[in-house]
């Protein structure tokens, strides 16, 4: 949160993206199918939107094989 | 009052240690020590995992020699807990790195805390690969950590687990070199002799 900021200065945030990484740990495996299995036909919610892998407004197999397919992928 | 708060020193403490129980999860793997080259062998992966309140799946990868690496490959995977890779075959280890490309893991349904074999992997080992002793371990470095899967989808860390083996060439391939010694040996000393006696 940013209060009271005035003036015209620059500044970078840095912003990173992980297809997959459902619970947000910088790192792809099992942990993040296994979630995202077990949320297969549920609705997206403010908690489980990372799930939806392919932001289509479902969770389902597709969501997984993508999850799946990014297992040893990780941030920098 | 003494029993009655000794009871209660008691209940504090059990609750306390159950608070903080440490989570934790390791591999072991275990098979044939020797292997010959042209030959394929079978390893067996044991999951122990404690205090993780079940767990719904693993992820590990494999890491070898890189001498070896090109003359090693992963045929098959014969998961018995978790679904997992199940093909295409055979896996590749990368001779740079000596790290095979799979997830030889798997994931599922929560499976209790306890020790369970997970997965029998088969190795082909090429005909031409060099004798000697070599080490396979799991990874456990990010992207590539192995990890165990607790029962609110964290990663729990699996410490490096270690196979080491030694490629020996087969009894017959042997028994041949032995021959060629012993051949070569009596050709020489024939030659020696022959030339002795030349001279004389």
């Amino acid at each position: 949160m940013l209060n009271r900021v005035n003036g015209s200065t620059n500044f970078a945030i840095p912003m990173s993206i992980l297809i997959g990484d459902t619970n947000g740990n910088g790192t792809v495996n099992a942990s993040d199918v296994s979630q995202t299995k077990s949320r297969v036909g549920h609705a997206v919610d403010g908690i489980n939107f990372r799930s939806d892998v392919n932001a289509n407004g479902y969770i389902n197999a597709a969501d997984v094989s993508i999850a799946k397919s990014s297992v040893g992928t990780g941030l920098p | 009052m003494k029993k009655t708060l000794l009871t209660a020193l008691i209940c504090a403490t059990t609750t306390t240690s159950a608070v903080f129980a440490q989570e934790s999860a390791t591999l072991s793997i275990t098979g044939p020590s020797s292997w010959v080259p042209g030959t394929s062998i079978t390893l067996s992966v044991q999951d122990t995992y404690t205090n993780l309140g079940g767990s719904y799946g693993l992820s590990y990868w494999l890491q070898v020699d890189t001498t070896v690496a090109p003359f090693l490959t992963i045929t098959g995977l014969t998961h018995f807990i978790w679904p997992g890779y199940n093909g295409p075959f055979p896996i590749l280890f990368d001779p740079i790195t000596g790290i095979e490309t799979v997830d030889l893991g798997g994931s599922g349904n929560l499976i209790p805390d306890g020790s369970y074999h997970v997965t029998d992997i088969t190795f082909g080992l090429a005909a031409n690969a060099a004798a000697g002793t070599y080490t396979l371990h799991t990874t456990t470095m990010n992207p590539l950590a192995s990890i165990q899967t607790d029962h609110n989808f964290n990663d729990v860390g699996i410490p490096q687990a270690s196979f080491v083996f030694n490629v020996v060439p087969e009894a017959s391939t042997l028994a041949l070199l032995g021959i060629g010694a012993v051949g070569s040996g009596m050709l020489i000393y024939r030659r020696r002799k022959h030339r002795g006696g030349a001279t004389d």
